[in-house]
């Protein structure tokens, strides 16, 4: 009996760590054949962010095998990219074991995280042990504050969200008659939420935009119903949220339930109003919601081509989120080339050199600053018509006109 | 505040709370027939949650018409489960019981990561309002039905339990497994019943959560923690207690997100279980299935 509970145990054990690790140490298509470079990749393959996650970790195969396709790192006699893939699950304790599991596994550089959260703790050891670290999307501002001279950072931070949607809120309520001046902000509850709904408490008041309320909740919240509530009591104009899908979903369907409807919903990096699958959902009946987001430049001949060749390759579109990470898998590869070499303190001095011209995201080239932020990064407006996100503003950009207040 | 805003946040907590004891009938069925406590509770709602996807996804089926083909499927799975595994571990320290039911909750999610993708879905009931108007009330149908079946489900149960056969072989089993076999009751075959019914419980929860909550496989985690406090304070094993506690919860909840700045409102799950531990271990009812 015993040595069967033995075998039962080791079983179970085994299953978990099977499924813990499912995909942590996976080579990608190419055969290493010892010229192989490896990179990492980190994002929440599992667990309540698996989507975004899994998408993100496409976009990056993407980009790698349109560089091995065309022949490799040249510097390095046409190396191929190896991709090493993990999984965080949105956990801040893991993202430090797969950064310390990606380095045993020698990657020259890491492209993560999706969640701030997790990329706090992640950078922070992949600067203890000197790995290049470029952040594809975590909105933090911490993230590239605490003088880290290995992590660099593709998305723009927490705080030009908020500074990006109040010149876009003031310049577009000039252009209306009745423009708009009280708001809720509804945000989940971690660093993510918690940093761009402080950052527009603290410069509403000088943009003319008066907050009534800052509503707060766990973005695994199964019920959003006492948020709605305190919205309808108090009737806003503008409804601004920071979530991300699950409870996005359940804002706005929650606040179509309800007799009042909001002149404007805007989202503020939002995680739901720009996914893809949010944005098609029959279910969700979303007609002109804004959101002050990063995204695609739709205006780049490359990133069309980048869009058909995802959609091609994985049956789904590419969202901004697969886009930066997209990019931030270019760039490390790029530095790589630019190194010559795989040290990573080469590739890291690379990587602070980068001036990235060609690329598909709504701003000028891809340059760091000595903090390692992307200095033009920028967020632009975009706004939901018929199942489709269009970008509004700044004019640049700008796909169609925008309609405000939209209802 | 405002007279509506404290009814519509007690009825929306109400309907909530009813909710969350349907999540935890099963589990405390379970805990008190076997005294096992099911970490895979929620996984195997989410199992009855695609059930009734899939049927309404791929045959147009109403997912409340699915609910008894997800309940036996369910039944099936949970017999299964006691029957291949956990009925090997009866006799084992109530720990590697405890680690036994993780590790059956970590698989099934991600087999069901790999076999359903981590998308999420949704299912929308044709011809069904969301929303019901009262007295400037909004009250979300989905949630009105899941309501009155936690409260039709716990009644039948109950009678169950108590008047039939089966129904007192249970009950016998979970105040005295020894005495109950000395009785010429199939303990073993009690065990069966049990998890196979609270499975079946589960996946009837799963079907009603389906037309209002996201599919996807990661969400049971999202009721399983507030079940096993309902548990705890409705007093393990008791049918009526879970519902009782589901509701406490629910409405602690939602008054506490009005009352309470940020995300407080959390903290009032907590509060309320930690007081209930302090003062009355056995939960607001104490006792086992009754």
């Amino acid at each position: 009996m015993k040595r069967i509970l033995v075998l039962i145990m080791m079983s179970v054990l085994l299953v978990i760590v099977g499924a813990c690790s499912d995909s942590n140490v996976q080579g990608s298509d190419y055969e290493s054949d010892g010229n192989s470079v490896k990179i990492g990749s980190i994002h929440p393959l599992s667990g309540g962010l698996a989507q975004e996650g899994q998408e993100m970790r496409d976009a990056i195969r993407l980009a790698i095998e349109e560089v091995n396709e065309a022949g490799g790192i040249k510097s390095l006699d046409g190396a191929k990219i190896e991709l090493v893939e993990s999984d965080h699950e949105g956990l801040a304790e893991k993202g430090v074991t797969e950064v310390q599991k990606l380095d045993s596994a020698k990657v020259v550089g890491i492209i993560g995280t999706y969640s701030s959260g997790v990329a706090l703790p992640a950078t922070q050891e992949a600067e203890r042990s000197g790995i290049p670290f470029v952040v594809d999307i975590g909105s933090a501002d911490e993230i590239t504050e605490r003088g880290f001279k290995y992590t660099f950072r593709m998305q723009p931070p927490a705080t030009s969200f908020s500074k990006d949607f109040l010149t876009y809120f003031e310049e577009i309520n000039k252009s209306t008659n009745t423009p708009l001046k009280t708001a809720v902000i509804v945000h989940e509850d971690s660093v993510f939420g918690s940093s761009i709904a402080k950052a527009i408490n603290e410069q509403a008041e000088e943009y003319e935009l008066e907050v009534l309320a800052t509503l707060p909740h766990s973005a695994a919240t199964a019920d959003l119903s006492t948020t709605i509530n305190k919205i309808t009591s108090l009737k806003p104009d503008i409804v601004l949220s920071t979530t991300y899908l699950r409870d996005g979903v359940m804002l706005v369907e929650g606040l179509q339930n309800t007799k009042f409807t909001p002149k404007a919903i805007i989202g503020v990096a939002n995680g739901a109003f720009s996914n893809a699958s949010f944005i098609t959902d029959e279910a969700a009946a979303n007609q002109n919601l804004m959101d002050v987001n990063y995204t695609i430049n739709p205006k780049s001949e490359e990133a069309t081509k980048v869009k058909e060749a995802y959609l091609e390759k994985y049956n789904k579109h590419l969202g901004p989120n697969a886009a930066y990470s997209y990019m931030a898998a270019k760039v490390l590869i790029d530095a790589i080339e630019r190194a010559g070499s795989t040290d990573r303190t080469a590739v890291m001095q690379a990587l602070e050199e980068t001036d990235y011209t060609d690329h598909i995201l709504p701003q000028d080239t891809i340059k760091f600053d000595e903090k390692g932020q992307n200095i033009n990064a920028r967020a632009v407006l975009n706004q939901i018509f018929e199942n489709e996100s269009k970008v509004v503003y700044p004019e640049e950009y700008q796909e169609v006109e925008y309609v405000y207040p939209a209802n | 505040m405002s007279l509506e805003l404290f009814l519509q946040s007690l009825v929306d907590g109400l309907l909530m709370g009813g909710v969350y004891g349907l999540v935890a009938i099963g589990l405390t069925i379970i805990f008190g027939v076997m005294k096992v406590i099911n970490f895979a509770q929620g996984a195997l709602m989410m199992l009855g949650m695609y059930v009734t996807y899939w049927l309404f996804a791929l045959l147009g089926l109403n997912p409340y018409l699915s609910i008894p083909i997800s309940a036996i499927v369910l039944f099936f799975i949970g017999v299964g489960i006691q029957k291949g595994i956990l009925s090997k571990m009866m006799d084992a320290p109530e720990h590697n019981q405890l680690l036994v039911t993780l590790g059956i909750m970590l698989f099934v999610e991600n087999f069901a990561l790999v076999l359903f993708k981590p998308d999420f879905r949704s299912v929308n009931v044709d011809g069904m309002p969301t929303t019901l108007s009262l007295l400037s009330i909004n009250i979300n149908t989905g949630k009105l039905i899941a309501f009155v079946f936690a409260i039709v489900l716990t009644i039948v149960l109950f009678w169950f339990l108590k008047h039939t056969f089966l129904g007192k072989a249970i009950r016998a089993t979970s105040i005295n497994r020894q005495g109950a076999a000395l009785l010429g009751v199939n303990t073993n075959r009690i065990n069966y019943i049990a998890f196979g019914l609270g499975a079946g419980l589960a996946a009837i929860a799963g079907s009603l959560i389906t037309p209002f909550f996201y599919t996807s496989p990661d969400v049971g985690s999202a009721f399983i923690l507030k079940a096993f406090v309902v548990v705890v304070l409705g007093g393990l094993g008791n049918v009526l207690g879970a519902l009782i506690g589901g509701l406490v919860i629910g409405i602690a909840e939602s008054l506490g997100g009005v009352f309470l700045p940020g995300s407080l409102k959390e903290l009032m799950t907590y509060l309320i279980f930690i007081l209930v531990l302090l003062f009355r271990p056995n939960g607001m009812f104490g006792g086992k299935v009754k």
